[in-house]
């Protein structure tokens, strides 16, 4: 509750901040507000309570969600103070903007009420939509944002009808009443049953699964990269510690019914991004393709629904915004040093002259792939343990098939990077971004050789 | 004493690659030569310390690592006989191929570059050998193929240096695959993959149990890929793009033999499964003679070597194949030796003829290069397997444990080391004897290499030569001590066991021998005497069309492996099986992706109507599955 | 409810969508008249693209008209409870409106509220 309302005063206090343009503030202000909520968040570690009538809950399971979350803003607002250099007005708009997401993000990661679960997923869209579209002047940023705009209501609809039909059958938005009512229930209505299809699908869309991922490569490469990082990495955490809580609370006594559409979901998901991907030419693009390929292993967490999986999924994610957010950091300056060319020719020798953002790029991108010693190696592993420990074996299997397939592509990346000649000039770092650049670097790599300190939380 | 700090060995690798790569600008080339060397000569010392200290199995734990639901993984460290001779392998070998790259690398401008890299792998080698489970094994065995990979590439401008180096990632990537599996299906059955707990538990299991086959099947592949065997060895010749310590330190001495190497370490489950060790002999035996096959015709100073390391693999495949694990490990110490020296004395060569590879544009260096000359000659007995050098009692004692256990393998694979010791001494013949054969420019510029190369030469021939005498065989009154220091680690199906009689086994050795001499003689007189030089690339063998090779696939194929093994149609022969049946195979898995991705990237059309209207089917396909259950 | 009447919702739902434009189809005359090609605009000719760009100034109105709209539809149901909880529905209301002043004084601080 109060990590909640520190968010929101200090996002807030950057719009009027804005209006005086006291530009050499906002950053300072953004960054205290994250550290300030951080530390309130902290703090509730091990200090369960219940809020707005019972209708959202803090335990462990959202705080280290929300940490997570905070983590990851901090770094994508630490990168912002960089890219948004040129830009005269809107920066503190935009990390107000980010500060409301990340409010939306922290109702949904601890909502123990369907109406909050609802309020959450869009008090955390709208302001993405205007993000997306924030480059004014940018046609396909603009798209990016319409485009977002309209199949994310579209989603959301069916998130409500979704919502609303649950409600019908059971006549609660409590998750724990539902639940009541479904153990108590010997024949479930198909109403209820329809419902938890179209939440399922409401969710799919949110976190990138196919065959709702349509929107992610279209809009992830129209919007500015910043923000696609942030959507990459902070939609992705909270979507997911939601999909989590909501599934393995309410419905994981039909989860018969509810597992065999995830099961092919996430086939077609692994398939269809790591094919696509192995094609794309554009960096940003192919980052994208990535991101819906691990939204295909994270549901894996979701599909094994055991004691490993909350673990699994935190630390999964956490590894991956770790991974993502200085991807498309470097991507970033090599787009603005290329004049806006972000093609894997781009990076062509790169690791010659940049050395420093070559390896810091390798090890997000090995991490990515899940090679050993970064991070995603043991995210990927606790995945899939726990949908071995479930019995998803075959699915598994085809996980892994999935994940050596993905190789392929960081790989041409990387060969681009150490490999090939470019006609690369020596990319002026600047200090906060080289910082938070090395800062995820140094920990995806404590996380790939220290997994247990993360993975014992939860 | 030592044994606590044992966790230090692979820290000072990683602590000279930290060093090296972020004072690239501040140290010099030498200096990070210096330092790089430094940082796997005290790892050497430490190895020979537990070497003494160190007789029986000792674990070395430093934290828990991963624990999820009933798995437990500690980062460990196994210090035993069999870990302790790898480390000195690594660190010995790789020691003198660092001290040797001071003067090797010294011109080129990205030396610091490289000399992290080589302590990298040296790193990645070390955690491979001394971890204590399969998982940290596994790290190390991903890391030294990146490493490779780095390696191999590093003269990036070169195209065709990049595709090598990626051939070569690939190709292990399959091979990985397969090691993982393994390990996944071993964490299912044994519950473990420990090899604490892993080998106990498999000493109540039946011999031929199908897990088992299976797990070793799985682990098999992977080491099919590293060590280079067939179907998945192309890399390995195409990797000698990397500069040549790269060739002879991974490439030879050390990475390719981890397969070897993991092989042995899980003797105890090979020694459970009598079908993949069936496997392995005959692919190690296959690899060893078609490698040496196309080793007989190669042009290229490095390719024969890299054939011949390809050739060699097979034999310690055979030797696994056949449970003669301490018989394997011998002939990876001893061929570290003599292969790395093979390699740095081609180094030596290429750099005093300004890198010239083609052995037809060599010949007559043997009075310009006189320490190389001699290390080389060294180095070729060795291999070749002519007493009292090392070659000779490692392949022998194989070749020994093949006639035991199947008279017509020995024969073949006596084949292979006529081969073998055929296409060393027409190297050897046409690099040191004759005439020189290239510019009046290269000749003004032979030169000896400086003595920081020559050193490492000389202790490594010294090594060759008395290597042998580790395992000095019983049947010359020795003890064995190689086999017994290593009993403690190993599946003894061997052991205390006299497999055959002392008569034959004398009667085999002469044979071999007398064999051998008389294959070199014959080298002697074709290249020396005559002086036949092998034809120039661009004249004739252009006439022969592919046509003829497709005609008479089958009959040139088993023409030259039986009938007419010096037929000089075979190089293109096998090269043709190289490049279009394996490549191929490889290849069509790329290409099939890019189709399925071609297929998907369609869908992704831009048209928002169109994705809705896929979103609204999909939610009408899920309604249908309602009704359906 | 059981999967039946589903399949009956969607089975009458499609037949009635395809039965009214199939019908309309089959039962209409089809006569082609450049006329009808125009764009319907009570009877006179459009002048200019027909696409016209409203002045943006509505949509921001229209906005901050919003959040006042949504403002009483909250406390429509405040007023009817307040006696019952008393001084603290008192303070939350406050804070409440404070808030959306606070979006209103932006809105005015950001020139929203003048009509360029």
């Amino acid at each position: 509750m109060a990590a909640l309302i520190s968010i929101a005063v200090f996002g807030i206090a950057l719009l009027y901040i804005e209006l005086t343009n006291s530009k050499k503030i906002q950053l300072p202000l953004a960054v205290v507000g994250l550290l300030v909520t951080l530390g309130l968040t902290v703090m509730q570690w091990n200090h369960p309570s219940s809020s707005f009538n019972n209708m959202a809950v803090t335990d462990n399971y959202s705080v280290a969600f929300n940490a997570s979350i905070l983590l990851s803003t901090m770094f994508v607002v630490l990168l912002s103070a960089y890219y948004y250099e040129d830009v005269k007005q809107h920066v503190a708009e935009i990390m107000a903007l980010m500060l409301f997401t990340v409010f939306g993000a922290f109702l949904i990661t601890s909502f123990s009420n369907m109406i909050m679960l609802f309020l959450g997923i869009e008090t955390l869209s709208i302001p993405l939509y205007v993000l997306a579209g924030s480059k004014k002047f940018s046609l396909r940023s603009n798209e990016a944002s319409f485009k977002y705009f309209l199949m994310g209501a579209f989603a959301s609809a069916i998130l409500l009808l979704g919502i609303t039909l649950v409600y019908g059958a059971s006549a609660t938005f409590q998750l724990s009443a539902i639940s009541d009512y479904v153990n108590n229930t010997k024949q479930l209505p198909g109403i209820f049953y329809m419902g938890i299809i179209l939440i399922l699908v409401g969710f799919s869309f949110k976190v990138a699964a196919a065959p709702f991922h349509f929107w992610t490569p279209d809009v992830y490469e129209g919007s500015p990269t910043l923000i696609t990082a942030f959507m990459a990495t902070v939609v992705k955490i909270a979507g997911f510690a939601a999909f989590y809580r909501l599934f393995s609370s309410a419905f994981s006594s039909i989860a018969t019914f509810w597992e065999p559409l995830l099961w092919g979901m996430i086939i077609l998901t692994l398939l269809i991004s790591n094919f696509a991907a192995l094609l794309q030419k554009g960096v940003k693009r192919l980052l994208a393709y990535s991101s819906i390929s691990h939204a295909g292993f994270l549901l894996l967490g979701i599909i094994a629904l055991n004691k490993l999986s909350a673990g699994g999924i935190f630390y999964y994610t956490l590894a991956y915004s770790l991974a993502t957010i200085p991807a498309f950091g470097v991507l970033i300056l090599v787009k603005n040093h290329r004049n806006s060319d972000d093609s894997i020719d781009a990076f062509n020798g790169l690791a010659k002259k940049n050395p420093l953002l070559a390896i810091v790029m390798s090890v997000a991108l090995l991490s990515m792939a899940g090679i050993p010693i970064t991070a995603g190696f043991f995210a990927k592993y606790y995945i899939f343990v726990a949908a071995i420990d479930s019995g998803y074996i075959l699915l598994t299997i085809f996980a892994v098939l999935a994940a050596v397939l993905g190789v392929f592509y960081y790989f041409r990346l990387l060969n681009a990077m150490f490999l090939k000649e470019g006609e690369a000039e020596k990319i002026k770092i600047p200090v906060v971004f080289g910082i938070s650049l090395l800062i995820t670097t140094i920990l995806t790599l404590a996380m790939g050789v220290f997994p247990d300190y993360i993975i014992k939380l939860l | 004493m030592i044994q606590k700090i044992a966790w230090m060995i692979p820290l000072f690798p990683l602590l000279g690659f930290i060093i090296n790569s972020f004072g690239r600008k501040i140290i010099s080339r030498n200096m990070s030569g210096i330092i790089a060397s430094l940082m796997v000569f005290i790892p050497l010392i430490f190895a020979f310390d537990l070497f003494f200290s160190v007789t029986d199995k000792v674990t070395v734990h430093l934290f828990n690592w991963i624990s999820a639901g009933v798995i437990n993984i500690p980062f460990e460290f196994l210090i035993d006989p069999l870990s302790i001779t790898m480390m000195l392998v690594v660190t010995g070998v790789g020691f003198l191929i660092h001290v040797y790259s001071i003067g090797y690398m010294g011109h080129d401008e990205h030396a610091n570059t490289f000399f992290a890299y080589l302590n990298l792998f040296i790193f990645f080698m070390l955690l491979l050998v001394m971890g204590a489970n399969y998982l940290i094994l596994f790290i190390g065995w991903e890391g030294v193929g990146l490493c490779s990979y780095l390696l191999i590439g590093f003269w990036y401008k070169n195209t065709e240096y990049n595709n090598a180096a990626r051939k070569a990632f690939v190709m292990n990537r399959i091979g990985d695959l397969g090691f993982l599996l393994g390990i996944i299906l071993m964490l299912f059955a044994f519950g473990s993959v420990n090899f604490k707990d892993v080998f106990p538990a498999a000493g109540s299991v039946q011999s031929g149990n199908v897990t088992v086959t299976i797990i070793t099947l799985l682990l098999m592949i992977g080491a099919l890929g590293k060590s280079a065997q067939i179907p998945l060895y192309t890399w390995l010749p195409d990797a000698m793009a990397g500069p040549t310590p790269v060739s002879a330190l991974i490439h030879a001495a050390t990475m390719v033999t981890a397969g070897i190497y993991m092989i042995a370490r899980s003797s105890i489950l090979y020694s459970l499964a009598p079908i993949t060790s069936g496997v392995i002999v005959v692919i190690g035996l296959a690899t060893a003679v078609f490698a040496a096959s196309i080793g007989l015709l190669q042009n290229d100073i490095k390719k024969v070597l890299a054939y011949s390391t390809v050739s060699q693999l097979g034999y310690m495949f055979l030797a696994l194949g056949l449970g003669a694990y301490s018989s394997a490990m011998f002939h990876v110490t001893t061929h570290a030796f003599f292969k790395a020296l093979l390699f740095l004395g081609a180094g030596s060569v290429m750099h005093a003829l300004n890198n010239g590879q083609d052995i037809r544009g060599m010949g007559g260096l043997r009075k310009k290069l006189p320490i190389t000359f001699i290390t080389f000659l060294i180095a070729t007995l060795a291999i070749s397997g002519i007493p009292p050098f090392s070659g000779f009692f490692s392949k022998d004692e194989i070749l020994a444990k093949a006639f035991a256990s199947n008279p017509s393998l020995w024969v073949v694979g006596m084949i292979g080391a006529l081969f073998t010791c055929f296409y060393m001494f027409r190297l050897f013949y046409l690099v040191f004897y004759g005439k020189f054969r290239g510019t009046s420019e290269q000749e003004a510029h032979v030169h000896e290499s400086p003595l920081v190369m020559t050193i490492p030469l000389i202790v490594l021939a010294v090594l060759a030569f008395l290597g042998g005498f580790l395992n000095f065989p019983a049947i010359f009154g020795g003890k064995e001590s190689f086999a017994e220091y290593l009993k403690p680690s190993l599946a003894g199906q061997y052991y205390g066991k006299e497999l055959i009689p002392h008569q034959t086994e004398l009667l085999l050795m002469a044979s071999s021998v007398i064999i051998l001499l008389a294959v070199i003689f014959i080298a002697w007189q074709v290249f020396v005497k005559r002086g036949t030089v092998p034809a120039d690339e661009t004249t004739e063998r252009k006439g022969l069309v592919k046509l003829v090779y497709n005609k008479y696939f089958i009959d040139e194929l088993y023409n030259s492996i039986f009938v007419k093994p010096y037929n000089f149609l075979s190089e293109k022969v096998f090269s043709w099986i190289d490049r279009v049946v394996i490549d191929g195979i490889v290849n069509s898995f790329g290409e099939i992706s890019i189709i399925c991705g071609r297929s998907v990237r369609k869908l992704q059309n831009g048209n928002t109507s169109f994705y809705l209207f896929v979103m609204a089917w999909a939610i009408v396909a899920m309604f249908i599955y309602l009704m359906l259950v | 409810m059981g999967s039946i009447s589903i399949i009956l919702l969607m089975a009458c739902g499609i037949i009635f969508a395809v039965a009214a434009i199939a019908i309309g189809r089959k039962l209409s005359m089809k006569r082609f008249n450049p006329t009808k090609g125009e764009a319907y605009e009570c009877g006179i000719q459009t002048e200019g693209d027909t696409w016209v760009q409203l002045h943006i100034g509505y949509y921001l109105f229209a906005l901050v008209f919003l959040l006042f709209d949504v403002e009483i539809a909250f406390v429509y149901p405040w007023a009817v409870v307040f006696k019952e909880i008393g001084m603290v529905a008192f303070v939350e209301i406050v804070m409440f409106v404070l808030v959306l002043f606070l979006g209103l004084l932006y809105a005015y601080k950001k020139k929203a509220l003048t009509w360029m």
